[in-house]
């Protein structure tokens, strides 16, 4: 008893070794990550622009300075602005397509029925299966002729195993695949919004006579906002620049059909070797994923001050 | 009197079995609902690995069966190579994630500039891998380990420390803070209070952020793509490698795809609550 007193007075811990003080301590925790995202994220960052701003290729390394190149090329390229159309559409339609789907999962997520042990990881697999590996499957899918899909494609009016010689349905494949992936993460998000909702205020408002309907829309739907809004912009930055979806399922076709800014910059980069090229195409993707941030932040500075 | 009196209870009681009667159709029905959506969820989620399994189990001319494509996918593929090397940078890059993102994410959840440096990190976080993978690739032959399971051991974390340092602030926020303050008050430094206290408190944030280091070290196909070729992880390898035979080949793939599939959705199953419970700042309420 008389230890812990003496433990306890204000000097007693003052004059603790280095491991009681707590501006060293807290650079300490923090140095190793600061350290590693410095030289893995932010140095190659730069570089990347250092880059976009040479020739240099996967032959020929060594760095040569030629301007902005790369960039006047990119952009008087047809190729390029149909990648950057692509973008925007894959995008736009996926992100809507997932918050809907996305809210519709999250209820189910969070409701008490039998069998959940069993619908709980199947509705997980889109989210935590490497997309590398899911667009493999899909392939597999798609091309089957006896297959649900292959029914679905036929009906369509397109010949067996054809879907990817077809803009359109390419286009759509991509973007079904997109949706199907990140519903789950969306719904998760979602999930979380709802269950920050405090039970009471859905009660007071059944006490006060609001049908469900009514609850929804009124109650439920503006507190679930913000969390809304937050799935909306994950999936819209993760739709924009991602690579692997249309890399493995179309590479891009039929014709650059379904390129998109980043899988442009991949293809070219790392597949091309023209990694000058490569950098200076997701350099100017870059601001979309920025653009998503940024609208992030304002949510959830948002979400803090209420 | 009597007579009304009678008549007024009759009419309540038969008014309130018909809002009992209506109460129990709305209810059946929200049930058939949720049941029905439920259902068609399963389905469409587990859609094209439900079909790789039908195609496995299926008997096609000319094929031996669903024993056939296990012996043909073990045996003559490198698929257990891409397995091995998955579990080996998922392994390291977990572990390198959790030494990283621990002491980060507590030194900001005490620091009143905390929210600003996580802001940061969430830019990290949304930086794409096509922009990072040009310089990384230039200089990963000139630095680093060249085309290894290291290179992908060091790149790998990128993807990973910043979502971590995010969900374990939040999981810290939740945390009640006062055993750690009794820590100090017992004449613990602020180190020990971490690593006796904080730390193992921690215990079930740490096994969920685990699970999703794994998940998207185990997920990344452009840097294991372009970094290491030759050591492929089976979200690089079976595409590139693998998908291009014939039809019995495929076949054996897309058994492949739900051997790492299944145990990765159920590893995440067991720790969803938590991560839900961690986005909301809310108490665990999805439990089962």
């Amino acid at each position: 008893m008389i230890r812990v007193a003496a433990d306890t007075a204000p000097d007693a811990r003052r004059r603790g070794g280095p491991a009681d003080r707590e501006g060293l301590l807290t650079w300490v925790f923090l140095l190793p990550s600061v350290v590693y995202l410095t030289a893995l994220v932010v140095l190659p960052l730069a570089l990347a622009v250092a880059l976009a701003l040479s020739g240099v290729t996967a032959t020929a390394p060594a760095y040569r300075f030629t301007g902005a190149g790369e960039f006047a090329s990119a952009l008087g390229e047809g190729a390029f602005w149909r990648a950057l159309g692509d973008t925007l559409l894959f995008t736009a339609v996926s992100t809507v397509l997932v918050v809907l789907c996305g809210q519709v999962l999250a209820h189910v997520l969070l409701a008490r029925f039998r069998g959940r042990w069993l619908v709980r990881p199947l509705v997980l697999l889109p989210w935590t299966t490497p997309a590398a590996l899911s667009a493999t499957s899909w392939r597999w899918l798609l091309d089957s002729a006896d297959s649900p899909a292959g029914w679905l494609t036929r009906a369509l009016g397109v010949p067996d195993g054809a879907w990817h010689t077809r803009p359109a349905v390419a286009m759509g494949a991509v973007v079904a695949v997109h949706v199907w992936r990140l519903t789950p993460l969306a719904a998760v998000v979602m999930a979380a919004g709802l269950t920050a909702i405090p039970r009471d205020v859905r009660d007071a408002a059944r006490v006060d006579g609001a049908g469900a309907a009514r609850r929804a829309l009124e109650v439920t739907l503006p507190l679930a906002l913000p969390s809304i809004a937050v799935a909306a912009l994950v999936t819209a930055v993760l739709t924009c620049a991602d690579v692997t979806v249309v890399a493995v399922l179309t590479h891009g076709g039929p014709g650059g059909a379904t390129q998109t800014l980043a899988t442009l910059a991949y293809t070219r980069g790392a597949e091309g070797g023209a990694l000058g090229q490569g950098a200076a195409i997701a350099v100017l993707l870059l601001p979309l994923p920025l653009a998503g941030a940024t609208g992030l932040f304002r949510v959830v500075r948002r979400r803090a001050e209420r | 009197m009597s007579v009304t009196g009678g008549l007024a209870a009759r009419t309540a009681a038969r008014e309130l079995a018909r809002q009992r009667r209506r109460h129990t159709v709305r209810h059946v029905l929200a049930r058939s609902v949720l049941y029905v959506l439920a259902a068609g969820a399963s389905v469409l989620c587990a859609a094209p690995f439900l079909w790789g399994v039908v195609t496995a189990f299926r008997s096609y001319p000319g094929d031996a069966g669903v024993g056939a494509h296990v012996r043909l996918l073990l045996r003559s593929t490198p698929f257990p190579v891409f397995v091995a090397n998955t579990l080996l940078a998922g392994a390291l890059v977990t572990a390198v994630t959790l030494l990283l993102a621990l002491p980060a994410a507590y030194a900001l959840t005490r620091r009143r500039w905390g929210g600003a440096v996580g802001r940061a990190l969430a830019v990290l976080a949304l930086v794409p891998s096509a922009l990072l993978m040009p310089p990384l690739s230039w200089t990963a032959g000139a630095l680093g380990p060249g085309d290894s399971v290291w290179t992908l051991v060091l790149v790998q974390p990128t993807i990973t420390v910043p979502v971590a340092v995010l969900l374990l602030g939040g999981f810290l926020r939740a945390a009640p803070a006062d055993i750690e303050e009794q820590a100090l008050v017992d004449g613990h430094s602020r180190l020990a209070a971490f690593l006796r206290v904080v730390v193992p408190q921690l215990a079930p944030a740490i096994a969920a952020v685990a699970v999703l280091a794994f998940t998207l070290a185990a997920g990344d196909f452009v840097y294991a793509r372009a970094l290491a070729p030759a050591h492929p992880t089976v979200a690089a390898g079976i595409p590139t490698r693998l998908a291009h035979g014939g039809a019995p080949l495929w076949r054996s793939l897309q058994l492949g795809v739900v051997l790492v599939a299944v145990p990765l959705a159920v590893a995440a199953d067991l720790v969803l609550g938590r991560i839900i419970a961690a986005s909301a700042g809310t108490a665990d309420r999805t439990k089962a």
